[in-house]
């Protein structure tokens, strides 16, 4: 083409560079070249150009971009030419039009920066969620057993699973000799061994061919494909070499014809360095581009997704879920409720022995209750039962609580007219006026009352009792003394074993009778009676005679200190100890003190001088 | 880096396995294990400046049974007929298969002579055996046993692959 240019287009256009240190021959060989074409063509030169000018589009789009890349690969000369030009044509362009390249390089950047980011936040969450689930899913465990058992790494089974198909590694082998060009491979690893693996596979090549070719007249058969249980190798025959893709997994057939056209890419590239190949790979270190495109995977589809979902078992699991889940909540609710029942004050008279449900819609109550108390029925109804079935089995019972007893009490109190009773602490004192018989009745029945005196005293002091206003008034003042006496005498107080002091009831107990001693010297002197209470203690048959004599009498010293503390004459008291009591039925719980009052008629008119 | 394919023929046990596997991995074994088709090994030798790779193609043992698989030394650049020197039946056979080789191609060759350790047991005159070198580029007396002369013949065997002619 050179030797066709006319005079002005002479080496402007040439890539070649021109000698400077030697000018002359070259000046010379230039004019020396002017007269041979000015001899050849004279000045019709014109006649042949045109017509190559015409075409020179056609020519020059047919190879223009194999003999970009021969020129380059050369002497890499394409890229200086270009390089400033596209620069300077980007540099004017950009200071020429700066506001447009913001307008254009702001919503890029900022959408870059964000891809960027999101990339990067993705493929950590990927790698996280994918760490988590294979490594500690139960499919992670049955992979990696599965991954023991076929002798293959976890990472390489996982793979399997996961993707469709994966292009594990990419060589490209020269045909004739059967050695590696290059290799590219998902895990560098892999490409130690790619030499050897090339020239295997020439060689298995070679050996199909001798066994399955008849003579020369027929094609030569070539190895396609080679399966093992792990991988696929797929072979792309050229006439200068081989492309050979090693695959886990079922490729797609789009995947061959990616192969197809890289080994054609190459050999349209690559063709002289193919031909001419003496074993130096090095100029093919550049076709790594190619080679790394066809290394591709693709994502297996969630088989969870192509499953249909068992609608019918999963709408009669809620239901079956919902019926429970009612269940429960009634349950609860009714445990609330049975919960706040028995945690609640109950009302005196009524003892809750237990409550439980009956069912989730009914609840059982057992319960003792006092014939003066509520109703149970009338209790429950401050609690929202709402529709359950309340069923109450109920037992009567005689409760000692105060309320019930004042009850009981007053039910009494109100036979009696012109009465008035008043309440304190421990104490129920009667006012008004009664005769002696009632008051006699009245006293009876109020101590008759179940757990009036062990909780109570009465004080009938404050009372005006008619008397001496009939004939007998004398014979019913002995009718009280008498009462009053039997009421003392049958007091007992217990001991604990091996014990001289009584338990704070039993203090109470004392308390009391030192009023109702007060109360029988008040009657002594009204019938003329001297007296003095002996306090005896005992103890039981256990132990040495000595000490029991020694304990009883303590026993009872103790007693009359706590009488005399009330206010009792010690000189009136006498506290004597009586030792072991050796009867059969009662020997091992004999420990106690008993009262007794000795008294006498004082016919010589003589009274006591100190009451208290 | 260069490589060149090279390849072991002869007839069978004359110890084509055992050189490579005395050159590759420096051990021997007295156990025979007859190679089927083709073994591929690799070393790299240093051959003047330059470092050449090896790729040795170990072909099975060719005897009158068993054809001689000419396509396999398709690209070779060059290869070795060893013989043992214990059985002169081995060179007469070797002959025919460097014969064949040299009908479809034209590459460098070294006639080696294996198990030098042991007495040479053929009746081959002087002049009868030089005769024979004469189809050589070259002929070297091995030990795969003892290993004397193996790596100084691949490394004559690379520089044959790479034209080096007048290296010997």
């Amino acid at each position: 083409m050179s030797q066709l240019k006319g005079q002005g287009e002479d080496n402007s256009n040439t890539m070649e560079p021109r000698k400077t240190d030697d000018s002359r021959p070259v000046e010379q060989d230039e004019e020396d070249m002017q007269r041979v074409r000015d001899l050849l063509l004279g000045n019709n030169r014109d006649v042949i150009t045109s017509p190559v000018k015409q075409d020179a589009r056609r020519i020059v789009s047919d190879v223009f971009s194999e003999a970009l890349f021969d020129r380059q690969k050369k002497d890499g000369s394409v890229d200086q030419v270009i390089l400033p030009i596209v620069e300077n044509s980007v540099e004017n362009s950009i200071s020429n039009h700066r506001e447009q390249f913001v307008g254009y390089l702001y919503p890029l950047v900022g959408s870059l920066v964000r891809k960027s980011v999101t990339a990067f936040i993705t493929e950590f969450l990927e790698k996280t969620n994918e760490l988590i689930e294979n490594s500690f899913t139960a499919k992670g465990l049955k992979w990696r057993y599965k991954a023991w058992r076929t002798g293959v790494s976890f990472s390489e089974y996982a793979a399997s699973q996961t993707f469709q198909f994966r292009v594990r590694q990419v060589l490209l082998i020269h045909r004739e000799t059967g050695l590696l060009l290059k290799s590219v491979a998902q895990d560098h690893q892999l490409n130690d061994n790619a030499d050897i693996i090339s020239s295997m596979l020439g060689a298995i090549n070679d050996f199909v061919n001798d066994s399955f070719t008849p003579d020369k007249t027929h094609d030569e058969q070539n190895l396609g494909v080679v399966k093992t249980d792990n991988f696929t190798l797929l072979i792309k025959q050229g006439p200068y070499a081989l492309l050979v893709a090693a695959v886990s997994g079922n490729t797609s057939p789009h995947f061959n014809e990616r192969l197809q056209s890289a080994l054609e890419h190459i050999h349209r590239f690559y063709l002289d360095e193919l031909v001419a190949f003496q074993g130096d790979d090095l100029p093919f270190d550049s076709c790594e581009k190619p080679l790394r495109d066809c290394l591709v995977s693709e994502l297996k589809a969630e088989l969870e997704e192509k499953q249909k979902r068992p609608w019918i078992a999963i709408a009669l699991s809620l239901i079956g879920l919902s019926c429970l889940a009612y269940y429960i909540v009634l349950w609860w609710l009714n445990e609330s409720l049975i919960n706040q029942i028995e945690t609640a004050q109950t009302p005196a008279g009524i003892v809750l022995r237990s409550a439980e449900q009956n069912g989730v819609k009914g609840i059982e109550l057992d319960a003792l209750r006092d014939p003066n108390a509520m109703s149970v029925e009338q209790w429950l109804e401050q609690f929202d039962l709402g529709q359950r079935e309340i069923n109450i089995k109920q037992e009567l019972y005689f409760s000692a609580e105060p309320q019930i007893v004042q009850q009981r009490v007053e039910s009494i109190l109100a036979e009696f007219s012109g009465l008035n009773a008043t309440w304190t602490d421990k104490t129920l004192s009667l006012n008004g006026t009664l005769s002696v018989p009632e008051y006699n009745n009245l006293k009876q029945r109020i101590h008759a009352v179940l757990g009036f005196t062990s909780a109570y005293t009465l004080n009938t002091q404050p009372l005006n009792i008619k008397q001496a206003e009939t004939v007998d008034s004398r014979s019913q003042q002995q009718l009280l003394f008498q009462n009053a006496l039997a009421d003392i005498q049958q007091i007992q107080f217990d001991f604990p074993i091996a014990t001289a002091e009584l338990d704070n009831d039993q203090i109470e107990k004392v308390h009391r009778l030192a009023g109702e001693i007060k109360n029988l010297m008040l009657l002594a002197q009204i019938n003329q009676f001297d007296l003095g209470i002996i306090v005896v203690g005992t103890a039981d048959s256990l132990g040495a005679s000595v000490a029991n004599d020694e304990i009883s009498q303590k026993r009872a010293e103790h007693v009359k200190s706590v009488l005399v503390e009330q206010g009792l004459d010690s000189s009136e008291i006498m506290a004597v100890g009586i030792g072991k009591i050796e009867l059969k039925k009662i020997s091992t719980t004999a420990r106690k003190v008993l009262i007794n009052v000795v008294y006498h008629q004082n016919t010589l008119g003589h009274t006591a001088t100190k009451v208290n | 880096m260069i490589a060149k394919k090279v390849c072991l023929l002869g007839p069978t046990g004359v110890g084509k396995t055992s050189l490579v596997k005395r050159f590759v991995d420096g051990i021997f074994s007295e156990n025979y294990l007859t190679t089927i088709g083709v073994k591929v090994d690799k070393k790299t030798v240093d051959v003047g400046e330059l470092e050449i790779q090896l790729m040795i193609w170990d072909m099975e043992g060719t005897d009158r049974y068993c054809g001689f698989q000419s396509r396999y030394l398709r690209g070779a650049s060059a290869y070795v007929v060893v013989v043992d020197q214990t059985r002169a039946q081995t060179l007469v056979e070797g002959m025919e298969i460097d014969k064949m080789v040299k009908d479809e191609y034209d590459i460098p060759s070294i006639l080696v002579i294996n198990k030098g350790d042991l007495d040479a047991s053929w009746h081959w005159t002087q002049d009868e055996l030089e005769q024979y070198k004469r189809h050589f580029d070259a002929t070297v007396v091995t030990s795969a046993k003892s290993g004397d002369n193996v790596e100084s013949m691949f490394s004559s065997l690379a520089k044959h692959a790479c034209k080096l002619r007048g290296a010997d």
